[in-house]
């Protein structure tokens, strides 16, 4: 059944077995030695993210949007990270007229997306309800309603990366491996919310459309602002 | 089988040399997870998870000398699927990606085992074998931590629930537990991951040392007791973390969350370890049939030895 050759030659047998030692030479003499004598032992020189100083600012400056004018910029500390939380409203007063964005940008190139939206529900004391995940194109984004006692949001969550983003860090997780094998490069990524205030406990459907529309606003304004190569 | 005797070379020159190789290949590597990243914990949270290699790789080295006398009787053969492991390997050890290159390492030695005596040095090797791929650092705990919010949310509830009971004031919110103004977050690794995958592992050597392994009951009442500590253990580290965070006992707290009365908490976990099994053994039996057919007709007790 096992599709094994057993040699009966030892001659042959022996052979055989002496180029596995024979690999494991080349294996030596190619990379392991001169990653021991004459370069970095991979452990101690770690892919990085290229646009890693572009991407911590942004919990400073938070983010330009176009057609938006910005009412507040604020460090923020949540779950011990720092986040840059903006209030904005649109310049000519069409509807949507609000708008709330937390960013909370990757700080180190190693930082991995973790537990960014059980952090920011828990720091806002939100209830939500209405989970829904929509798609446009490479942007997914998770929706639901966010209400505390005193005011309700429909809230649009993602992991934004250089070509899309996705709310689960599984996404981000795989393409980062792409990454390492094709670029030597680490994945960059912003965690981003955006909150759109509604009537209490209101029909989040209707907002649909708005949150899809912002989003994507926000990713390709993040795409030109943090994830362009530096030139 | 009996290996004929090799006049010229020595009876163990093969393994010495790819031995040597290997020690070569990896010594740096080993040396980089058990110092920088389990003893000083510099590489990561998720590296930590694997922290039993510390025992186990030991063992796994030991059981493999245990053995050596039975691997030299083993016929050589070459299995085609060893040459494939190899060639895995060293894609993955050249790489450059840590992962790949940390996972390069169980392959090359399944590769090898394949390749020196087929898949009888496999079967043969194959519990230490296991005990190296569970401590391989990957990234598989960063992959399951957020599927078990659900657990998270429950040892919340609980730990409120009891804190309540007590006559507490405490509010739970998801995976937030606030007594006094003060917040815990019951976090995927505070939540029991990295103890259910120590107890887990543990779990695997002490089946293997007291061979229940040999009875699937036994070994599957095990795990689920294994299991069930695990959480309430859990529960009940959360719940008096929450009371020593709420009541503003911060030197308590840092005791038994980071310093060693953690230690004294997990060494108590798995000193429980031991007596499940004791009391497995004297009380469940080896078998439902076992039980209850065996005396009837010299019926085959349905006893599945798995072969380690």
């Amino acid at each position: 059944m096992a599709l094994s050759f057993n040699s009966s030659d030892s001659k042959s047998r022996s052979w055989l077995r002496w180029l596995i030692v024979a690999l494991l030479a080349v294996m030596i003499t190619a990379v392991a030695i001169p990653q021991y004598f004459f370069g970095q032992l991979p452990w101690q020189s770690p892919p990085g993210v290229a646009q890693i100083k572009t991407i911590r600012t942004l919990k400073d400056t938070g983010l330009v949007l176009d057609g938006w004018s910005e009412e507040l910029q604020q460090k923020i500390s949540i779950g011990g990270d720092q986040w840059s939380v903006q209030q904005l409203t649109h310049a000519n007063g069409a509807a949507p007229e609000q708008m709330i964005i937390f960013l909370k940008p990757q700080g180190q190139s190693k930082d991995q997306p973790e537990v960014e939206w059980i952090d920011l529900q828990g720091a806002q004391k939100w209830q939500t309800s209405h989970q829904r995940r929509l798609r446009e194109g490479d942007l997914s984004i998770d929706t639901f309603r966010a209400w505390t006692s005193n005011q309700t949001f429909a809230v649009a969550q993602w992991y934004a990366l250089p070509q899309g983003g996705h709310p689960a860090p599984h996404h981000w997780f795989w393409r980062d491996q792409t990454y390492q094998w094709t670029r030597d490069e680490r994945l960059p990524w912003v965690a981003v919310a955006i909150l759109l205030p509604m009537p209490p406990l209101g029909d989040i459907s209707p907002v649909y459309p708005d949150l899809k529309r912002l989003s994507q606003l926000v990713q390709s304004s993040l795409a030109k602002a943090a994830f362009e190569p530096e030139s | 089988m009996i290996s004929v005797p090799q006049s010229k070379s020595p009876r163990w020159s093969i393994e010495l040399a790819v031995i040597s190789c290997v020690v070569i290949l990896y010594g740096p590597l080993l040396y980089h997870w058990v110092w920088d990243g389990w003893i000083n914990k510099g590489i990561s949270i998720q590296h930590e998870y694997f922290s039993h290699g510390i025992l186990g790789i030991p063992l796994a080295i030991k059981l493999v000398w245990d053995k050596r006398q039975v691997w030299h009787r083993l016929g050589d053969s070459c299995h085609w699927s060893g040459i494939a492991c190899l060639l895995v390997a060293f894609v993955f050890y050249t790489s450059g990606v840590m992962d790949a290159i940390n996972l390069s390492l169980p392959l090359l030695l399944t590769g090898l085992l394949l390749c020196l005596k087929g898949p009888a040095g496999l079967r043969l090797m194959l519990f230490p074998l296991v005990l190296l791929i569970f401590s391989t650092p990957t990234q598989l705990p960063y992959l399951i931590e957020p599927h078990i919010l659900p657990l998270q949310r429950f040892i919340a509830t609980v730990a409120g629930t009891i804190l309540h009971g007590f006559g507490y004031d405490v509010e739970v919110n998801q995976i937030y537990l606030s007594m006094n103004g003060q917040l815990v977050e019951v976090a995927p690794h505070c939540a029991g991951l990295k103890m259910l995958f120590t107890s887990l592992y543990m779990g695997l050597v002490i089946t293997y040392w007291t061979g229940i392994y040999n009875s699937r009951l036994r070994t599957g009442i095990f795990f689920v007791g294994i299991i069930l500590v695990s959480v309430i253990g859990n529960i009940l580290r959360n719940t008096i973390l929450t009371f020593f965070h709420g009541h503003s006992m911060s030197e308590a707290f840092h005791w038994l969350h980071e310093s060693w009365g953690g230690d004294v908490y997990s060494a108590v976990m798995l000193g429980s370890l031991i007596l499940i099994v004791n009391a497995i053994q004297s009380h469940v039996p080896v078998s439902f049939a076992t039980a209850t057919v065996a005396q009837k007709n010299g019926n085959q007790p349905t006893v599945s030895p798995i072969d380690f």
